[in-house]
């Protein structure tokens, strides 16, 4: 896959105390669209909270559905709600042996017209069952912001606690030429 | 050549009618592994089969009730809520049908933790399949894992319920760096 995929960024923890946040910064305009592949656990249960360019006013909206262990269909964010200071999608476990994995693409990620505002799409899952009955989990989604800014950096945290140790993710770019 | 991205390691057929595929001696050292696969099976029956996942250490594949899964979505227009299982012997796949239908289930796969002995060997696929004039399709997000921790180097893909693998299924493994 020639020129498809690059590795722009990544990070692992490696504090015993865990990271607050993973922040991806001086994004160029290299690529088409962006790619992060996030596996971690928290020091505590939660949500995964994300926005871009440091960008913490109320802009940001989300829509998803999540399947939790035995509830179909739940929503996980609604867009009829107010415009948040972040996206957030879930659920993060606090199990190292049952990490969750979430999936991001951040296309048009270059794009400053109002029509073609980044969008984020993602999914997360995490399957434990046996270390912690009831805790499987997957959701799919969507998430975007009302100002149309090209994205320069990514901003991943945690609704509480923090990124435990060995968690790891990655930024890559995907170009659609080669 | 990128360095980085989807790098090829093995693909498998359903060339032979096999009632299974076994991908072995899958590398250690990329971040996750993804697989796509087209699933069709040989039965003449219409009837809806499911493939399940195992693995394993060596070439031995564990076929113990050592897995767990979770899975929601969809069945013939039916609406199926979230539900999981724990003790299994296997994780689910996809949902596909046999020859009496021309349409192949399609879906993707992401394999992580698989060579990190901190953690279990995880796996999560969306997919399914509809046939044209047909109340026959399926959509399902699975998600499930194996209890094991050691470093996961074979993976068996077994059609379900005794039945083969019609010859033109394809899985193909790649691992992402």
């Amino acid at each position: 896959m020639a020129g498809t995929f690059d590795l722009m960024a990544s990070h692992t923890v490696t504090s015993g105390s865990g990271d607050a946040a993973i922040n991806f910064t001086g994004i160029g305009a290299t690529h088409d669209d962006l790619y992060v592949l996030l596996e971690c656990y928290g020091t505590a249960a939660a949500n995964l909270k994300v926005n871009c360019n440091s960008n913490t006013s109320n802009v940001w909206s989300g829509f998803g559905r999540q399947f939790s262990a035995s509830a179909t269909n739940s929503y996980f964010e609604n867009t009829s709600s107010a415009a948040k200071t972040h996206i957030e999608l879930g659920y993060i476990l606090n199990v190292q042996s049952n990490m969750t994995l979430v999936e991001m693409y951040f296309t048009g990620y270059r794009n400053t017209a109002v029509q073609n505002v980044p969008m984020i799409n993602y999914r997360s899952i995490s399957a434990t069952q046996v270390v912690r009955v009831g805790d499987a989990f997957a959701a799919f989604g969507a998430g975007t912001s009302s100002n149309a800014t090209a994205i320069t950096a990514i901003d991943l945290s945690l609704t509480t606690g923090n990124f435990a140790v060995n968690s790891r993710c990655s930024l890559y770019g995907i170009s659609n030429t080669i | 050549m990128s360095k980085e991205g989807y790098h090829f390691i093995a693909t498998a057929t359903g060339s032979g009618n096999p009632t299974s595929i076994t991908f072995a001696d899958i590398p250690s050292g990329y971040k996750a592994l993804i697989m796509m696969s087209a699933v069709k099976n040989n039965s003449s029956g219409g009837s809806l089969a499911q493939a399940t996942v195992q693995f394993g250490t060596s070439s031995s594949i564990d076929t113990g009730s050592n897995y767990y899964w979770h899975r929601a979505g969809s069945t013939n227009g039916t609406t199926y809520g979230a539900y999981r299982n724990s003790g299994q012997p296997a994780c689910y796949l996809v949902d596909y049908a046999g020859s009496a239908y021309s349409t192949m289930a399609s879906a993707r796969s992401i394999i992580w933790g698989y060579d990190d002995t901190n953690q279990q060997t995880q796996i999560s696929t969306w997919g399914g399949f509809s046939f044209n004039s047909s109340s026959i399709n399926s959509n399902k997000i699975w998600s499930g894992g194996w209890t094991n921790t050691g470093v996961m180097t074979h993976m068996k893909i077994d059609a379900g319920g005794g039945i083969t693998f019609d010859t033109a299924a394809n899985f193909t493994l790649w691992g992402m760096k």
